[in-house]
C-alpha cells in the first residue's frame, strides 16, 4: 500500500460520485451541495453530484456582472453572485486545497488512465518535458482563466463580442465531452454548425479532446498543465490545510528524483533549496514528490499541523521498487 | 365504468377549450389549429434579464391562485384587471417556483401547475422541495424538473409521476398535447411514472438555439375518487432538439483528427529526444 495507491482509490471513487452522483442524493444534489466545485465535474453531465465553479463563474460574468454595470448598477450588484461562488469555492479549498486537482478532479483522473493505458500499451513514455517547454506551457493557464472565465464572458454580456463567448472555457472543456460520453450522452461531441463561432467553439473542443487523449498515452496530464481551473486553485493556496513543505539539504542539489516523479514537471521542487512552502502554481498535490524524496524529512505532506506522509529511505525503497515491477508488466508481454 | 368515464372526460377535454390552465399567451391554444409555431411572450430564457413576469389563466374565473416560492412560502395571487393576467410577484428568491391554480365545485376539483423560473438572490434550498412537495390533491410532477442546461426538447424523453394525494396513481392515463398541434397519450406504470418522447413537431426550424422559440406542451390526466372528478394540467415550454443543427459525425471526425495530430506531436518528439538521448524511459519513477 502506498499515496498513490491510495489517492487512484480516492480518485475512482470522486469519479463516480462527481460523474454518476445522482444516484446519491437525488437530481438537484449540485444544488444541495454547492455548484462551486474546485474541480471539473461538468454541469452538462445530467447525472453529476455537483457543478464546477467555472460555469457559475463565467455565467455570473455574462449574466449578472456585465447587465448590472451596463445599466449603471453598482460594483456591489454586479459582483455579488460573484463573491458568494468564490467564498463557497474558497472554502472547499480551504479543506482540500489544490487536492482538489490531484485527488478529485474527473479529468485528471482519466488522464492518469490514459497514461497508464498508453504505458501498458508499450508506448514510449516522456518522463518529463524540458524546462524551456514547461515553462512556454505555464503562462497559458492564466491566459485561459483570464480571458475565458472572465473577459470573454463579460464582453459577451456587454454585447461586444456574440454570445458563443459567453461561456467559451466551457465549450471547449474536455470534461464536458467526457463526463457526458461516461453517461451514455453523446450530445456534447458534436460539431455545431448553428453560426461561424459555435462552429470554430466545437470543432476545437472535440479536436482538443482528440489531442489530449493521445498525447496523454505518452505523457501526463496534458490538459492539467493548461487548465483554469489549476490557476483558480492557485489563487488561493495559501488558505489550504493541506501543505507540501520541503527542508532542503545539500544532498537536494544533485538528487532531482523528486521532480522527476512529478507529474506536471515542477523543476522548482527540486532547484528551489530557500522556500518551505512548495506548493507551485502548477502543483496539484498529488504527493507523488513526497514519496519518491529519498531521503528523511526533506519533502513532507501536512494536513494544518498534522503530517500525512514525509519523505522516508524505506519508504522510497518500497516505493521505488513496486513502481519498477508496475512499469515492468505491459500488455505486450513483462519487460525484463 | 370508471375508466370509461375518465377517458370520456379526457377526450372531452380535449375537444373543449374551457379548460384551468396557464398560458404565456391569451390564444396560444386556440389557435393549434392554425398555428404552426407557437410564439410565447413569456421570458422563458432564465438567464436573461427579464421584465415583470405576467402570465395568462385561461378558464380561471372562480380560480384561486397561490405563488409557491422555492422554501414553500405561500402567496395568493390575484388576477390584474388592466392586463388580464396574473402579475408574478418578486420574492427575492431565485429558482423554480410554482404557480398553482385550483377551481373547487360540488363534485369536482380542476387545477393547473407550472413552473416559472425567477431571479433573485440564492433560495438556499434545492428545487427538489418546491418540486417535489404536494401542492395539489392530483398532481402531474416532472421526474426530474429541468436544470441548469436541461430544458423539455423535441426527441427527448421525459418522465412524470403522477400523484394522488401524494401516492403513486398507477394505470392513470395521461395526454399530451403541445401548441404545435400534437397529441399523445399513455398510462402510468405501478408507480404512477409515465415517459413521452417528445414529439419533432416544430415546422421551420432554424439553425441555433435562439433562434427557435419554444411551444408549450400540457399535460392532462382526470382522477375519480369519492363521487369527486378531479382533473388536473401540468404546463411548461419545450425546445427544439439541438440534433437538428449538431453532428456527431463531424465531432467524431474533429476527435480523430486530434488524436491523430497528438500521436504525430508525441512521436516527433520522442524521436528527437530519442536522436539527443535526452529522455530516459522507464526510470520507475514516471508513473
Amino acid at each position: 500500500m502506498n499515496l498513490t495507491i491510495i489517492r487512484r482509490f480516492v480518485q475512482l471513487v470522486a469519479f463516480i460520485v462527481m460523474v454518476y452522483g445522482i444516484g446519491l442524493g437525488g437530481y438537484y444534489l449540485a444544488d444541495k451541495f454547492s455548484s462551486s466545485l474546485p474541480a471539473l465535474a461538468c454541469a452538462y453531465d445530467m447525472e453529476t453530484a455537483d457543478h464546477c465553479s467555472l460555469i457559475s463563474l463565467q455565467h455570473q460574468m455574462g449574466h449578472r456582472a456585465a447587465p448590472v454595470l451596463g445599466s449603471g448598477g453598482s460594483l456591489k450588484d454586479a459582483f455579488l453572485p460573484t463573491i458568494i461562488t468564490l467564498l463557497s469555492f474558497g472554502f472547499l479549498l480551504v479543506i482540500l486545497s489544490k487536492a482538489f486537482c490531484g485527488w478529485i478532479c474527473p479529468l485528471g483522473f482519466f488522464q492518469e488512465v490514459l497514461n497508464i493505458i498508453g504505458q501498458k500499451l508499450g508506448l514510449q513514455q516522456t518522463t518529463s518535458l524540458e524546462q524551456s517547454v514547461t515553462e512556454k506551457i505555464r503562462p497559458i493557464k492564466w491566459l485561459m482563466m483570464i480571458f475565458l472565465l472572465f473577459v470573454f464572458p463579460l464582453l459577451a454580456g456587454f454585447g461586444v463580442v456574440g454570445h458563443e463567448l459567453g461561456d467559451p472555457f466551457c465549450r471547449i472543456c474536455p470534461s464536458r465531452i467526457l463526463t457526458t460520453l461516461a453517461t451514455g450522452d453523446a450530445k456534447e461531441l458534436v460539431v455545431d454548425t448553428s453560426s461561424t463561432g459555435y462552429f470554430i467553439l466545437s470543432v476545437v473542443a472535440t479536436f482538443l479532446f482528440g489531442l489530449m487523449m493521445s498525447v496523454g498515452l505518452m505523457l501526463r496530464q496534458p490538459f492539467c498543465r493548461i487548465c483554469p481551473m489549476l490557476a483558480l486553485n492557485t489563487l488561493f493556496k495559501k488558505v489550504g490545510l493541506v501543505r507540501l513543505v520541503k527542508e532542503a539539504k545539500p544532498r537536494c542539489v544533485k538528487c532531482g528524483l523528486c521532480a522527476k516523479a512529478c507529474p506536471m514537471d515542477i523543476h522548482e521542487i527540486h532547484t528551489d533549496m530557500d522556500n518551505k512552502d512548495v506548493i507551485y502554481p502548477d502543483c496539484t498535490l498529488c504527493g507523488r514528490c513526497v514519496e519518491f524524496c529519498p531521503d528523511k524529512n526533506v519533502l513532507k505532506m501536512k494536513y494544518a499541523f498534522f503530517p500525512i506522509l514525509s519523505a522516508d529511505p524505506a519508504y522510497f525503497k518500497k516505493r521505488k521498487k513496486a513502481q519498477t515491477q508496475w512499469e515492468k508488466i505491459t500488455l505486450l508481454g513483462n519487460k525484463k | 365504468m370508471k375508466l370509461t368515464l375518465i377517458i370520456i372526460l379526457l377526450v372531452l377535454s380535449n375537444m373543449t377549450y374551457a379548460e384551468l390552465l396557464w398560458s404565456p399567451k391569451e390564444n396560444l391554444w386556440h389557435k393549434v389549429k392554425q398555428r404552426q409555431q407557437a410564439k410565447p411572450n413569456i421570458d422563458h430564457n432564465s438567464h436573461m434579464p427579464s421584465k415583470e413576469k405576467s402570465i395568462y389563466l385561461m378558464d380561471g374565473h372562480h380560480a384561486d391562485v397561490i405563488f409557491i416560492s422555492p422554501d414553500l412560502k405561500k402567496q395568493k395571487l390575484s388576477l390584474d384587471m388592466e392586463s388580464g393576467k396574473y402579475i408574478l410577484p418578486k420574492t427575492g428568491m431565485d429558482n423554480y417556483h410554482a404557480l398553482v391554480a385550483e377551481k373547487r365545485g360540488k363534485n369536482s376539483h380542476e387545477s393547473s401547475l407550472r413552473y416559472v423560473s425567477m431571479r433573485g438572490k440564492p433560495s438556499g434550498v434545492s428545487p427538489e422541495l418546491v418540486v417535489n412537495s404536494a401542492k395539489l390533491p392530483l398532481e402531474i410532477v416532472p421526474e426530474p424538473m429541468i436544470r441548469e442546461h436541461w430544458k423539455f426538447y423535441t426527441s427527448n424523453s421525459h418522465t412524470f409521476k403522477v400523484q394522488f394525494n401524494g401516492q403513486p396513481l398507477a394505470d392513470s392515463w395521461v395526454v399530451l398535447s403541445t401548441s404545435n398541434g400534437t397529441k399523445m397519450d399513455g398510462k402510468t406504470d405501478q408507480y404512477g411514472r409515465i415517459t413521452f418522447t417528445f414529439p419533432e413537431d416544430f415546422a421551420h426550424i432554424k439553425a441555433g438555439r435562439r433562434a427557435n422559440k419554444p411551444a408549450e406542451f400540457k399535460l392532462r390526466t382526470v382522477h375519480i375518487h369519492d363521487d369527486t372528478t378531479y382533473k388536473t394540467n401540468f404546463n411548461a415550454p419545450y425546445y427544439v432538439n439541438s440534433a437538428h443543427w449538431q453532428s456527431n459525425s463531424g465531432g467524431i471526425a474533429a476527435l480523430s483528427l486530434g488524436f491523430i495530430s497528438g500521436l504525430l506531436i508525441m512521436f516527433k518528439h520522442n524521436r528527437k529526444n530519442n536522436s539527443t538521448n535526452k529522455n530516459q524511459q522507464s526510470s520507475g519513477i514516471a508513473l
